[in-house]
């Protein structure tokens, strides 16, 4: 499946990449969607290289939410959590319409649960360090790119990692993702305050200069050249390119980590009572 | 200091359709059906009572061949002087429901 999963994605990314040369629209949403897609689909077929392939798509969003709320397999797990209890419960629904009406609450209930504040102070804090770094690397020197050469790619490494670090550590996926998007959140914030920032600066020094690509422009005022740098769509550009990042870092964290690698659905060992 | 929040009124029948029985276990899906509630409500609820230590919680010890053991619930000492509270405080404001309209039906098996 991983093998699979890698293909599949890195097949899209070269469609997309040829794409972007001649409709760099098309190419673009491709890019933006290759990622979530595979990471979702990868995780709604889990466990039918296992032969569990009768699941029915149920039990797979059940399964899905889960795994992606943290949880491992009865078998890894000595003490099975809410999931396991969803997946069991909806083992005993017949009706095929009661059993997706079921699957979605529970998708929703394992999902809903309240954000970790962790995730948040992480965000921030990566947030806080590129910002730093962005502005130490601006006011060393432009260059010849100007700062889209690091604010473009350097992020998609930098939350590639924050997606993967944290699900590897914490064996939840949900919290590498959920992190992780944060992250981009965050860092995207942090981009448009500094290029705002160093563009004002850059404009008392060089006037002409766009501090984008340091080409030479010639904006007529602070304001213009502030403008230009933190275009929403210069901004947009950004999250495009930053998006797969953290869902595949995540997705590659929890199938390289602890996680389980397969979810069988086979919830039913009684563990007696567990009252608390 | 933070001030105990009310509840709403699907965690009030919850609460109240637990302390039907305070003895027997139930399990989620039996709920969502008494009480005409979606499992993306009832779930998040037990949740919540279980992390606040109202809800007792069990794995079906012995279940039928061929299908896994249930999660049950119950609840606690604490969750039954809740559900005390809950059903005093709507006695005593009658003219406003606090359900809702929710209606808790009967659990299977059970005498209204």
């Amino acid at each position: 499946m991983t093998k699979g999963l890698t293909a599949w994605i890195v097949g899209a990314l070269a469609v997309s990449a040829v794409l972007s040369m001649f409709l760099p629209i098309v190419g673009g949403v491709v890019f933006v969607l290759v990622v979530p897609v595979a990471v979702v689909w990868s995780f709604l077929n889990m466990g039918d290289a296992k032969g569990h392939a009768e699941r029915d798509v149920a039990e797979r969003v059940v399964s899905a939410a889960a795994i992606l709320a943290g949880e491992r397999n009865p078998p890894e797990d000595p003490q099975p959590g809410w999931g396991a209890a969803l997946r069991a419960e909806l083992a005993t629904i017949t009706i095929p319409r009661e059993r997706r009406r079921f699957a979605l609450g529970a998708a929703i209930a394992l999902l809903g649960r309240p954000h970790s504040l962790r995730s948040l102070l992480l965000a921030a804090a990566v947030a806080v360090a590129f910002g730093g770094g962005l502005l130490g690397v601006s006011r060393a020197g432009l260059g010849d790119d100007g700062l889209m050469a690091v604010t473009m790619f350097v992020p998609m490494v930098m939350l590639f990692a924050v997606g993967y670090l944290c699900t590897r550590s914490s064996g939840s996926l949900r919290f590498g993702l959920e992190t992780g998007v944060l992250a981009a959140v965050t860092t995207l914030v942090a981009v448009a305050v500094v290029l705002g920032i160093e563009a004002a600066h850059w404009y008392d020094i060089a006037p002409r200069v766009s501090v984008l690509d340091g080409d030479l422009v010639g904006f007529d005022s602070t304001r213009a050249a502030v403008l230009d740098a933190t275009h929403p769509v210069i901004l947009l550009v950004h999250l495009v390119f930053w998006s797969p990042w953290p869902a595949l870092g995540a997705a590659i964290g929890a199938r390289a980590g602890r996680m389980p690698h397969n979810l069988d659905g086979t919830t039913g060992h009684a563990l007696g009572p567990d009252a608390r | 200091m933070r001030r105990p929040r009310k509840p709403t009124p699907q965690t009030i029948a919850v609460v109240l359709a637990l302390a039907d029985n305070p003895s027997g276990w139930s399990h989620g899906y039996e709920l969502c059906r008494r009480l005409g509630l979606k499992a993306g409500t009832v779930y998040p609820i037990l949740m919540r009572l279980a992390e606040r230590g109202q809800l007792e919680t069990a794995w079906e010890t012995d279940p039928p061949s061929g299908r896994p053991a249930r999660h049950l619930y119950r609840l606690s000492g604490e969750g039954v002087r809740s559900a005390e509270e809950l059903r005093a405080a709507a006695a005593a404001e009658p003219s406003r429901s606090s359900l809702s309209g929710i209606v808790i039906r009967p659990a299977p098996g059970e005498a209204l």
